[in-house]
């Protein structure tokens, strides 16, 4: 089921494959981070280079681009004659799921973080004059974000919840024969409509799951035991699915 | 470790097949398990509340005019009403992960008779989020200084002077109602937000640098006079109500030193 070369080979062969997809993906990335910056310049001078701006490019780039990365990991699958080629390689589901896996939840997040870097490069020297004519009371909010500032807690909800997304998004990539991606979006929309419905009828308060490795919003014993089971089970599952999908595609095949 | 061999088994527990005999698709199964299991944890929220509230505090209001609320982190809903003894009670929205709730109980507020003046500081940690003061006061209180604040009062009151920095709205029928903005060192964000929703006023004055200032309901103020700065920005609903609306210029630094009390409060 798992042979270390077997694998080693395999990754060789999908990093000489795609390595100039990836190198695109990551350039048209960069170029989309500086015309922001520059519409975000125009619109409101220096502040667009403070710490929440820094913040909200970092996290809304990460929360966007790894789902598409992840949901295009499997692009060949969406025509029949590259799936073929995909799904002969010589690697069984579970090298091929694995590889998968490191390349999309684990390498994506880190290249990414230091390609935010090299970018944010800019605006953090543009914040730096700023910081040096402010007061010590105002001074934090101008500072250059650095990872560590994130507590422990809201590291594991990012990675959870990054980790959610980009199984649901190969999993649907997996799944749909034809057009996956769109219907992975239309999937993801009738999701978020059911929740919201169901939040409404229920009067529920979504924020208390969502905010639990993050905020202590003392949940009631019930909600202490369903919201890790939620929030550790739900990526466990879909990457699981996505394992299953990948088997019987190439089952079908 | 032979996973498939494993998955296998535990196939074999729930034997799922279609019609036919086929073996059912196990990955649409496991997403809407995945599905199922993300909405309980949705419903399972039904009915909780996410902030949390400390204790009831009452205010002793004797001899007291004017009230200086100083919240460091949040604003501040403030009733004026006479049916109700004074009071202050605090909820904050969350407590960040890592912080006990020693951090929290150390908040605190403080109330000091300063001659005229109650002070109430409302000190939070650093850990827990935004907090939001709910105050009663008696409709003796003639002057309000807060950083952010919604202000409602059902009653008519004589007259009103507020204080703010960031965002004040206000609610509620007076004669005369001032509203200043409060002169701190201010680098980021110093745009005074004031909103004045409803209630009939007989004189309005409002004094702000940089403003954004808004009349939702100007045909219901009777005269309102605007010392505004060049940056500041005014809304009025109806427009027709304008006539009745004088817009001057900012006051300059040296008068604002002994700011016109002509039409001070209270008088």
């Amino acid at each position: 089921m798992f042979n270390l070369q077997r694998f080693l080979r395999l990754a060789k062969a999908h990093w000489a494959e795609y390595r100039k997809t990836y190198a695109w993906f990551f350039g048209i990335g960069i170029m989309i981070h500086f015309v922001i910056l520059i519409l975000m310049f125009a619109a409101e001078g220096t502040r667009a280079a403070s710490n929440d701006t820094q913040q909200g490019f970092y996290y809304m780039g990460l929360f966007l681009s790894a789902p598409i990365f992840a949901a295009r990991y499997f692009q060949a699958m969406a025509r029949p004659e590259s799936a073929l080629i995909v799904l002969m390689r010589p690697a069984s589901v579970f090298e091929k799921w694995l590889l998968a896996f490191l390349v999309t939840a684990v390498l994506y997040p880190i290249v990414y973080t230091a390609a935010f870097y090299v970018c944010n490069l800019p605006a953090s020297l543009l914040a730096l004059p700023i910081i040096q004519s402010l007061s010590a009371g105002v001074e934090k909010d101008w500072l250059f974000f650095v990872l560590t500032d994130s507590k422990p807690g809201q590291w594991v909800s990012i990675l959870l919840s990054i980790s959610t997304c980009q199984g649901f998004a190969l999993l649907g990539a997996l799944y749909f024969h034809k057009m996956p991606f769109i219907k992975t979006i239309v999937i993801a929309f009738v999701l978020l409509l059911a929740t919201i419905f169901i939040g409404i009828i229920f009067r529920a308060t979504p924020e208390m799951l969502f905010d639990h490795w993050a905020r202590d919003m003392s949940p009631s014993p019930v909600q202490q035991i369903v919201f890790p089971m939620v929030w550790i089970l739900m990526p466990a599952l879909l990457w699981l699915a996505s394992y299953f999908a990948l088997k019987e595609r190439e089952a079908n095949q | 470790v032979d996973l498939d061999a494993r998955l296998a088994v535990v196939g074999q527990l729930f034997r799922l097949e279609r019609k036919g005999g086929k073996p059912m698709k196990r990955a649409p199964i496991i997403f809407m398990a995945a599905i199922a299991l993300f909405l309980t944890g949705i419903v399972s929220t039904a009915g909780s509340n996410a902030e949390r509230e400390f204790q009831k505090q009452m205010l002793d209001m004797q001899g007291i005019d004017t009230v200086d609320l100083v919240i460091n982190k949040g604003s501040a809903n403030i009733v004026i009403d006479d049916s109700q003894p004074a009071s202050i009670q605090n909820r904050y929205s969350y407590l960040d992960s890592g912080a006990s709730e020693n951090d929290v109980s150390a908040e605190i507020y403080q109330a000091q008779k300063q001659g005229r003046t109650l002070v109430i500081t409302v000190k939070s940690a650093e850990n827990s989020g935004y907090h939001n003061a709910q105050l009663s006061l008696p409709s003796t209180i003639r002057k309000l200084i807060v950083n952010e604040a919604e202000i409602s009062t059902s009653l008519k009151l004589d007259s009103m002077e507020l204080h703010a920095v960031h965002r004040v709205g206000w609610s509620g029928s007076v004669k005369n109602l001032r509203l200043i903005e409060k002169q701190i060192a201010c680098e980021y964000n110093c745009e005074l937000h004031a909103t004045i929703n409803t209630g009939n006023i007989d004189q309005l004055y409002v004094q702000a640098n940089k403003a954004t200032v808004e009349l939702v309901q100007a045909d219901t103020i009777a005269t309102a006079e605007l010392a505004l700065g060049e940056n500041s920005s005014l809304n009025i609903r109806p427009i027709g109500s304008f006539k009745n609306i004088v817009i001057k210029e900012y006051p300059a630094k040296q008068a604002l030193k002994a700011p016109p009390e002509a039409t001070a409060v209270g008088q």
